[in-house]
């Protein structure tokens, strides 16, 4: 059989078209990588540090590119990411010795997966049902406007709650408003909390706080929280590599596969509606629940086969979800070149 | 692979960590360039104004202002 670098051709290619998938829907909703990548080497027999360390090598490459894509489309608030960046890493701290103590205690497996499910679950239902609800032309712009009335835009019920706390020092923040710092780096370290407890990357938690919480535009919130992973990814990765868990057999292919996906995936972001987007990010939340559920029930009754179940659900999730995204990518393409053809008549 | 199992410690994982973000910029780059390059081409056929075969055989005009097939 083929091999390059001593690999196997084809388990590279496999790497790749599994990257490939993961970029779209990492370019797309700006999370997604190592949720998605560390079950999948789980169950492909990887040893469970290599499977993170690559993991998180993979999410950092992933998301440095997805964070160059985003910061051409004008859509990373750098100011409230290094902020986002402080008030996590506090949280995260506070959110291990948690988890730290409910080890000791001999109860962070079951809390931990309890907490896991109904937070992916929970986050998944709530946005699912604020994106149906929505009307269809309300919702926030697409592309970031400097010069929007940022009255025009619709501004989640919390978010204007919080917005309206006058504690100085108020920063602006991209998408026309000004927001409490103080407000800024709670929020901040309550997703780090979350984050640190869960053992988790946290972009699922960041990118729906950045919105709901703080009202910063969804494509903005996107890639505001990859410009984060960057460096909660890279740190991460060092950390791993230091004991030898990253390899790179694995992270070059999937990560030359996930850089076509991610670029395609963040330019989805600026064709498909804005509910569109979230019905997608609550259904993969949906499903990830799931599928950790099954895991977990599998680990309780002592069947490896729920392992696979689960694995399938994700996979299939991410098939589904990067399909949906295309697809809708595509029709809107096609939209905007009929009517403009239509105008062109006219 | 890329020959720093010599390196130790933490040489070792800061060039491993260098390996994956001088990819990453690499494939920035190269995919933006094949992006600027094929992009105008692969957005017609998205677009259902030109066939795979035509943009192949360089039949279709990838210009935005009207285009269309020669």
């Amino acid at each position: 059989m083929m091999e390059l670098f001593g690999v196997s051709a084809t388990l590279l290619a496999t790497f790749a078209g599994f990257g490939l998938l993961i970029g779209i829907l990492f370019g797309f909703f700006g999370m997604g990588g190592s949720f998605l990548v560390t079950p999948a080497l789980l169950v492909m027999g990887y040893d469970a540090n290599v499977a993170v360390g690559s993991g998180l090598a993979f999410v950092f490459g992933t998301s440095v590119i997805a964070t160059l894509k985003h910061r051409d489309l004008g859509q990373v608030d750098y100011k409230l990411g290094v902020l986002m960046i402080a008030g996590t890493t506090g949280g995260i701290e506070v959110g291990k010795i948690g988890l730290e103590y409910l080890q000791h205690i001999g109860l962070a497996d079951s809390v931990v997966s309890v907490a896991y499910v109904l937070l992916l679950g929970g986050i998944g239902a709530f946005v699912t049902r604020e994106a149906l609800k929505g009307d269809s032309d309300g919702g926030l712009e697409h592309d970031v406007d400097e010069d929007a009335d940022p009255e025009d835009a619709e501004i989640p019920e919390i978010a204007q709650k919080i917005q309206s706390y006058n504690v100085p020092p108020m920063i602006s923040v991209r998408g026309g408003f000004t927001v409490s710092l103080w407000m800024v780096l709670a929020v901040a370290f309550a997703t780090g909390l979350l984050s640190g407890f869960l053992g988790v990357g946290g972009g699922f938690i960041r990118m729906p706080a950045l919105f709901y919480l703080i009202g910063v535009p969804v494509p903005v919130a996107v890639g505001t929280d990859l410009f984060e992973i960057v460096f909660s990814g890279g740190i991460g990765s060092f950390l791993y590599a230091q004991s030898g868990a990253v390899d790179l057999s694995i992270v070059v292919p999937l990560l030359a596969g996930s850089a076509l996906g991610a670029r395609l995936g963040a330019a989805a972001t600026s064709l498909v509606e804005e509910e569109d987007i979230k019905v997608y990010f609550g259904i993969m939340l949906l499903l990830g629940a799931i599928a950790v559920a099954v895991r977990q029930i599998g680990g309780v009754l002592e069947m490896p086969v729920l392992d696979t179940v689960s694995l399938v659900i994700i996979l299939g999730a991410a098939l589904l979800v990067s399909g949906a995204v295309s697809y809708s990518a595509v029709r809107e393409l096609r939209a905007d070149a009929n009517s403009s053809s239509v105008a062109a008549d006219v | 692979m890329f020959g720093i199992e010599s390196l130790s410690g933490n040489a070792q994982a800061a060039a491993l960590v260098g390996i994956v973000l001088f990819e990453a910029i690499v494939l920035y780059v190269g995919y933006g360039g094949l992006e600027q390059l094929f992009g105008p081409a692969v957005k017609r056929v998205l677009k259902g104004q030109c066939a795979l075969v035509e943009v192949l055989m360089r039949r279709c005009s990838v210009s935005e202002n009207g285009g269309g097939n020669r």
